[in-house]
């Protein structure tokens, strides 16, 4: 009976870590209505694996103001969109890219979508 | 019977799912400043004269963008084919992983990581684990680009028992399946190598191990892979193949 019970204790927790793990949709900041916004894009070397950007998405979150972030894994760029009519500090999005552990390289500000 | 219903409870959630971290060796890739997750596994070992079960639970924290600690805490089942069946607490592991050397470019990444790992005779069946304390010291070198991942681990194991102690190396091959996307959805396949050669009896073992992994989203991955022994020499016990089925799970 312990046995059994400890067996089922280790083999549930993935199903638990599982169950914990979908988040919401649209949790990574989608507004369908924006209002007045500046548009980031940064490119990002050593970005080499889907599964370890998300320590950049969840560093590049903490900056204030942000709306959204796309990551493009084969180009190593980032499209951020922040809310406002001022630019963020190039250096806090530049901290957030190097202390996810990657390199972050050039950055450039518009008042449009990029291409 | 008991160990048929184990195997199939063991095997039920890989019938669900057919590049990212290598499974049986480990990643140069940190995730940075305050990264944090958990990682846990089943590996099922069948062995000449015993079955073992061993379901580790990995916590690692980046304390720095280049620095991580870690705890692994590892249950154990002994299932010896002559004797009771034992359950509990194996040795636990306290490692730490430093970032020596980067090189970045556009999707790719070369790395070199400085690990120590200490473990510590916390296991409540000698069964489960030996009473000694044991020292890591290794390297883990790394080379990823968004279509090829090749990892390789090389590392000296000293314990408070004996003066000598046993080299590890470790090599993966991962290959992606499907296109880069974030959010992650991927199907990647590795072929990975173990190689531990105890020093003083002249115990060298090297395995083989294909294994899969799928990643489902930002925050989680499965895998399984299945270890095959190439090279037992001196074993006490022979292995005669492992099967791992395991889960990561990044913390928000």
């Amino acid at each position: 009976m312990r046995n059994s019970r400890f067996l089922f204790l280790i083999l549930s927790f993935p199903f638990f870590l599982f169950s914990c793990a979908t988040p919401p949709e649209g949790q990574v900041i989608e507004k369908t209505e924006l209002g007045k916004v500046i548009y980031a894009q940064i490119y990002v070397e050593g970005l080499s694996c889907p599964f370890c950007a998300y320590g950049l998405e969840k560093k590049l979150k903490e900056i204030e103001g942000l709306l959204s972030v796309k990551i493009n894994i084969d180009e190593g760029r980032v499209n951020l969109i922040f809310e406002g009519d001022r630019r963020p500090a190039k250096g806090k999005i530049e901290a957030a890219v190097n202390e996810a552990g990657f390199s972050a390289r050039a950055l450039s500000y518009s008042n449009t979508p990029f291409l | 019977m008991r160990f048929i219903f184990f195997m199939l409870f063991l095997f039920l959630p890989t019938g669900v799912f057919a590049q990212g971290p290598p499974i049986t060796v480990d990643t140069p890739i940190m995730l940075g400043l305050s990264g944090s997750g958990v990682r846990t596994f089943g590996k099922f070992v069948s062995k000449e004269k015993s079955k073992v079960y061993i379901q580790p639970i990995v916590l690692p924290y980046n304390i720095l963008p280049k620095v991580q600690v870690g705890v692994q805490l590892p249950l154990k089942a002994v299932f010896p084919d002559d004797n009771e069946a034992v359950f509990g607490l194996s040795n636990v592991l306290l490692f730490g992983k430093f970032e020596l050397f980067k090189i970045d470019g556009k999707a790719e990444t070369f790395r070199v990581l400085g690990v120590l790992k200490q473990s510590f005779p916390t296991a409540t069946h000698v069964a489960l684990g030996e009473d000694i304390f044991r020292t890591y010291t290794g390297l883990v070198i790394g080379r990823v680009t968004s279509r090829l991942g090749l990892y390789s681990n090389v590392g000296y194991t000293f314990t408070n028992k004996n003066g000598v102690g046993s080299i590890r190396y470790d090599l993966s091959l991962g290959v992606p399946l499907l296109s880069q996307q974030y959010p992650p959805h991927q199907l990647n396949l590795f072929l990975e190598s173990s190689g531990d050669y105890n020093i003083e009896p002249g115990r060298h073992s090297i395995s083989l191990s294909p294994g899969i992994q799928y990643i489902p989203g930002r925050r989680i991955l499965f895998e399984s892979s299945v270890q095959i022994p190439i090279l037992q020499k001196r074993a006490l016990n022979p292995t005669r193949f492992s099967i791992l089925f395991g889960t990561r799970f990044l913390f928000n």
